[in-house]
């Protein structure tokens, strides 16, 4: 049993950091002009292949690398640096 | 909504607006604003989301002669509310440089408080700014702009704006402005076009990187 339960959490631990995208709500962004602040910072993060914006939807799509993660907190830092809030971080 | 409604009852009231005066942190941003009667260029260099260091160079005309300003100057974004369908901004600024006016120089402070709400439909902004110099002519004016997106553009098309600006200046030539007028931006790139009620000439730019 408890080797079942630590086989299960390495299976969630691994895929959760080898989560490809990350899916970010975020308020406040109405106006692209003034969030293509957000694209800038993403793009220097080495991890990271491609950011999406969706003004409709209010979310940050973020591709990582294969093999690349980018926490929590360094994606609510770009999102606060670029003057917005986060409503929620989803990995998938 | 009720937030929404206290926010632009609060901007109405007061007085408000630009374009976000302070970018993204490492934001420089190059903006003029041109009519007949007033010019105003700014470079900015937002070093924290909430703060800015800015280059400005102004010229109006006054009933008494032409003016012109060149400070440094600061804005600083004082409130933000970042809700899922607005964004709401409270900014303020202050510089002090030298005022060029009928041959001489002298030293002049200008200070000012703006305001702006947006969704992705509707747009509201106003602002105050006045300026004291040692000698030559103080000078006010307030600004309020009211504006409707025909369409809801995506973060990568071409955003357009119908807007209607007024201007209340009684110190210059011109002492009242309606002007309605265009806005589109695509990227880090916004133009402002459009002509005022009495025939005036408007043309905004600002670009971002």
């Amino acid at each position: 049993m408890k080797k079942a339960i630590a086989f299960l959490i390495f299976v969630c631990f691994s895929g959760f950091a080898n989560a490809k995208v990350v899916q970010v709500s975020v308020k406040g962004m109405v106006c692209a002009f003034c969030a293509q602040g957000i694209t800038k910072k993403f793009k220097v993060e080495s991890a990271v292949a491609k950011v999406d914006v969706s003004l409709e939807k209010k979310i940050v799509i973020i591709d990582l690398k294969d093999g690349q993660t980018l926490a929590d907190d360094k994606i609510t830092s770009i999102l606060t640096d670029s003057g917005y809030s986060i409503e929620k971080i989803e990995r998938h | 909504m009720r937030k929404f409604i206290s926010v632009l009852f609060l901007l109405i009231s007061g007085l408000n607006v630009h374009a976000h005066l302070v970018a993204f942190q490492g934001a420089v941003g190059v903006m003029t604003w041109n009519q007949s009667f007033l010019t105003d260029d700014w470079i900015t260099y937002s070093f924290r989301p909430d703060a800015a260091f800015v280059a400005r160079i102004m010229r109006f005309d006054t009933p008494t002669g032409r003016v012109q300003f060149f400070a440094p100057q600061f804005d600083y974004l004082l409130k933000r509310w970042n809700e899922s369908n607005y964004q709401a901004n409270i900014y303020t600024y202050g510089a002090y440089g030298a005022l060029y006016f009928e041959n001489k120089t002298h030293g002049a402070g200008i200070a000012g408080v703006e305001a702006d709400a947006e969704s992705r439909k509707y747009f509201i902004s106003a602002k105050y700014e006045k300026m004291w110099a040692s000698l030559g002519p103080d000078f006010y004016h307030i600004e309020g702009r009211l504006g409707m997106a025909p369409y809801e553009a995506e973060f990568n098309e071409i955003a357009s704006w119908l807007m209607l600006q007024y201007q209340y200046n009684p110190s210059l030539m011109k002492q009242y402005s309606i002007t309605p007028l265009v806005r589109l931006f695509y990227k880090s790139v916004l133009l402002e076009t459009g002509v005022s009620t009495d025939g005036d000439w408007m043309l905004n730019f600002m670009f971002h990187f």
